[in-house]
């Protein structure tokens, strides 16, 4: 009787244990993924501030903020997702050659808006879990302006921790994107080497 | 007959209990453009304007010493205060109320009329509210998308709400008229100014995109709704996941 009791005892502290470690294990990784995001947010902050605060040439400056976003932004998961349906049809050298020229047209378009940033100061207020990664709340100080509310949408589904959207203020950057990328493609009648060229800025 | 203003009272506040209980309107996420081809062309005639009237004046305007060109944005900011706490009082937001009533108070006194703004510093930020904000708390729903002659996008909800906000302006309906053409050019001067800081952005949605109707429409409509969405405390919203969208379907 004893016997059998005590091993219920083990066996229930067993159970306890695998419950507790996995228990543990799970909000453990979950605080990864969000501090992994945090760390992204933090470096490109730091990097984006050594960029703007050093005295330099504008077009140098631009070329190095390309150059973070490149590195720190999943352009590749932004231009599939902006070009919508027509990625299905189109071959495999059209969709590397329209990813290639979504990455130019992006990196020109809202990279040199960080030379804006006063001091390069990202003040990072929460973040949270949702859909393929984590949001990073932050508030981004602004020359002769009130601060903005930027939203950094970070995921690890392409391999690395990267950036895949950008909310600021309530204004969703591949939501703008969606409606641009689909107005060009209309305008050249579905022809998406064309769109490339004119992403590129060929015309 | 002693009974009547117990009635009353009790009526207005059961109307009032009523009012609070039927809450803000729902947040739409579509667009809902019925009227896109009228819109189309007036934001043509808005376009042309920029081009030959606004963007001009505002390069203009940006010779002006920066702490100047400030004051007069502070001063026509501060006029805009009473209206909104006006908003604040009958959409029963009682902290913002107050906050926008100090801030008025000690940027019209500390801040010689308005010219300044300390209180921002105090941590008194402008707290914003409008009419349009105030109807879509009373539960009227945001209506149609229109562009406005010169005021630019808006949604039927909201065009609604800036007459009835420029008719009710304390402050310009308590001034004389050359009091009301100061408060009117300062306010012009405000919007020049605005234009002349967000050069960069304006010029690239209004004549770099192919759309720029489409994109001024989208970008109004997503603002307009943080902005509600953070009046209702909803702020935890679930995006489109480009992840899902590409690779699992």
């Amino acid at each position: 009787m004893r016997l059998v009791k005590r091993t219920f005892k083990n066996f229930f502290i067993l159970i306890s244990v695998i419950f507790f470690s996995t228990f543990c294990m799970l909000t453990v990784s979950q605080a990864l993924e969000k501090s992994e995001a945090e760390e992204l947010i933090k470096k490109i902050s730091l990097e984006v501030n050594n960029i703007i605060s050093s005295t330099r040439d504008e077009s140098v400056t631009i070329d190095e903020l390309e150059s973070v976003f490149k590195n720190y932004a999943d352009t590749n998961i932004m231009a599939l997702t902006t070009l919508g349906p027509a990625r299905r049809t189109a071959s495999s050298s059209q969709l590397e050659f329209f990813k290639d020229s979504f990455q130019i047209y992006f990196l020109n378009k809202y990279a040199r808006r960080f030379r804006e940033l006063r001091d390069g100061e990202i003040s990072i207020l929460s973040s949270r879990p949702i859909r393929s990664g984590v949001e990073v709340k932050t508030r981004v100080h602004l020359i002769d302006w009130a601060p903005l509310e930027v939203l950094w949408l970070v995921s690890d589904r392409s391999g690395e921790v990267k950036i895949f959207n950008i909310i600021i203020d309530g204004i969703n950057l591949l939501s703008s994107e969606r409606v641009e990328i689909g107005v060009m493609l209309e305008n050249r009648n579905g022809d998406i080497d064309l769109l490339s060229s004119s992403l590129r800025g060929i015309n | 007959m002693l009974l009547m203003p117990k009635i009353s009272r009790v009526l207005v506040a059961f109307l009032l209990m009523v009012l609070v209980s039927c809450g803000s309107a729902p947040i739409n996420q579509s667009v809902n453009d019925p009227a896109e081809s009228l819109n189309r062309s007036v934001h043509k005639i808005n376009r042309g304007l920029d081009r030959i009237a606004l963007r001009p004046a505002s390069k203009v305007y940006q010779v002006v010493p920066k702490p100047i060109r400030a004051g007069v944005s502070n001063f026509a900011s501060n006029l805009k205060t009473p209206g909104m706490i006006i908003n604040d009082l009958i959409q029963f937001k009682l902290i913002d109320a107050s906050s926008n009533s100090a801030r008025f108070i000690v940027n019209t006194t500390a801040g010689l009329g308005g010219l300044f703004d300390p209180a921002s510093n105090l941590g008194l930020p402008e707290r914003y509210s409008d009419f349009g904000e105030t109807l879509h708390v009373w539960g009227v729903r945001e209506g149609p998308y229109v562009e406005l002659p010169l005021f630019g996008p808006s949604t039927l909800r909201n065009t609604i709400g800036r007459m009835v906000d420029f008719a009710s302006n304390p402050v310009r309906l308590l001034s004389e008229t050359p009091e009301q053409q100061v408060y009117a050019g300062t306010q012009t001067l405000k919007a020049i100014d605005q234009r002349g800081r967000f050069s960069e952005l304006v010029d690239s949605i209004m004549y770099d995109s192919e759309d720029s109707y489409a994109q001024a429409r989208l970008l109004y409509l997503q603002q307009r709704r943080e902005f509600l969405r953070k009046t209702d405390n909803k702020d935890n919203k679930e995006y489109i996941d480009p992840y899902n969208d590409v690779y699992d379907k």
